[in-house]
């Protein structure tokens, strides 16, 4: 008796994964514009949050957490008709910190930081 | 001692975040297994190509040496200092154009009678870099771990800020935009893996596990690995493979070698046994998409191979 081998599985890939960056790009140029804009979309969310997380820690020191946390939502960004601009206008310099140079001002939050 | 007369190297091959530091983390506590970091030695043909080009082609890629050199310095020279660190750059400077198969056979001699054991998900990604383990090492041992493609998922999502699946260009066409999802990593890698098992090892010499079931019943997965490998499964080896952080490579290293694995492992090394939790449903929406788009045929397929 001989016994027929189960036929094996295919070991086919679906995707092209690489570390290397250049062979990042579709040959497809729609998609390959699809990708490039993913890309950058998502760059520019995470420079935001990041952003954001700055700006949250600077308010924090001032006493302003509750002023600028109602600006973010859980997602961690403010909804799309909060800009920067529009928050300066709304709370100019005097509110957030001494307006002096930058040497001296670096030397009092250093004096003030408690230790 | 010849190549072929050293005690077998033990590869744990699995895509990132698949358990494979706390598995590997583990099994180097045995009393008859040595290793921890990841050394990634075979990803590049040489030191040299490693120190020049990183994980992509990127001179400044300094994380993906910190485990060779925390390695050497603890292994060649006592300790984990800077100045060992140092030390051990030159020990690797002396042997950069040495093939990375023949570096890594020096590392098994120098801790033989131990066996090495050796994981980096890199490897995953890149046949050339399996096929260069085997070479080197034809007797080598492979541990398969697997992880729920979904879990898995969510897992490599909090990885480097979501940067996992762009660096690693895994992407999903289907909706017709490109949506960066892991999912399309996880086939891959597993199936990459897979393919050089499959075709060029014996059965005899690799084991498929799935970590989940291992971490839930650890000293009964853990003892059945080393019946496999020959090794000591008394209580004694399983009560000390539950304590990884007592490994000398369990923290972080020196500032000039700081991680040579996962940070996280890193910082909290403890293995805590758990109940085990759902396994999240292949055919539901994902978790990382708002597009209602769920799993892959091909995902789907694999996973349910691997018993999900």
């Amino acid at each position: 008796l001989t016994e027929t081998p189960a036929p094996k599985a295919k070991r086919e890939l679906i995707g092209q994964i690489t570390y290397d960056p250049a062979n990042h790009a579709f040959e497809d140029e729609t998609l390959e514009h699809a990708r490039r804009k993913s890309v950058s979309v998502w760059r520019r969310r995470s420079v935001r949050q990041q952003v954001v997380k700055h700006l949250r820690r600077i308010a924090s020191e001032h006493g302003l957490t509750n002023e600028v946390g109602q600006f973010f939502n859980n997602k961690g960004y403010p909804p799309p008709h909060i800009t920067l601009a529009s928050m300066l206008r709304m709370y100019p310099r005097r509110n957030v910190g001494p307006s002096m140079p930058r040497s001296q001002r670096r030397k009092t939050q250093s004096a003030c930081r408690p230790r | 001692m010849p190549d072929s007369a050293l005690p077998f190297p033990l590869f744990v091959l699995a895509p990132p975040r698949s358990f494979t530091t706390l598995v590997t983390g583990m099994l180097s506590q045995h009393p008859q297994i040595y290793g921890g970091p990841e050394l990634v030695l075979f990803y590049r043909p040489t030191l040299h190509r490693l120190w020049r080009e990183g994980r992509n082609n990127r001179i400044d890629d300094a994380q993906i040496r910190h485990g060779i050199l925390r390695f050497v310095a603890e292994v060649y020279f006592g300790e984990q200092s800077d100045e060992a660190i140092q030390g051990a750059e030159h020990w690797c400077a002396a042997r950069q154009h040495l093939p990375n198969g023949e570096v890594f056979n020096e590392l098994r001699r120098k801790v033989a009678p131990f066996h090495l054991i050796e994981k980096s998900p890199y490897y995953s990604i890149n046949p050339e870099a399996l096929q260069a383990i085997n070479t080197h090492c034809p007797d080598a041992r492979y541990l398969f771990l697997t992880r729920h493609p979904v879990a898995q998922g969510v897992s490599a999502n909090t990885l480097s800020k979501g940067w996992y699946t762009r660096n690693l260009n895994s992407t999903d066409t289907r909706s017709g935009e490109v949506v960066y999802d892991p999912q399309t990593a996880w086939h891959d890698l597993n199936m990459i893996t897979l393919r050089f098992l499959e075709a060029d090892i014996p059965p005899d010499r690799y084991r498929r596990v799935k970590g989940e079931d291992l971490l839930a019943n650890p000293v009964e997965g853990l003892a059945d690995i080393c019946r496999w490998l020959g090794l000591r499964d008394d209580e004694a080896a399983m009560e000390g493979m539950q304590h990884p952080e007592t490994s000398p490579f369990s923290c972080l290293g020196p500032i000039s070698a700081l991680f040579g694995n996962d940070p996280n492992f890193l910082r909290n090394p403890y293995f805590t046994p758990s109940a085990r939790r759902a396994v999240p449903e292949l055919d539901a929406p994902l978790p990382w998409r708002d597009d209602g788009y769920g799993l892959r045929e091909e995902v789907i397929t694999l996973a349910r191979e691997f018993g999900y």
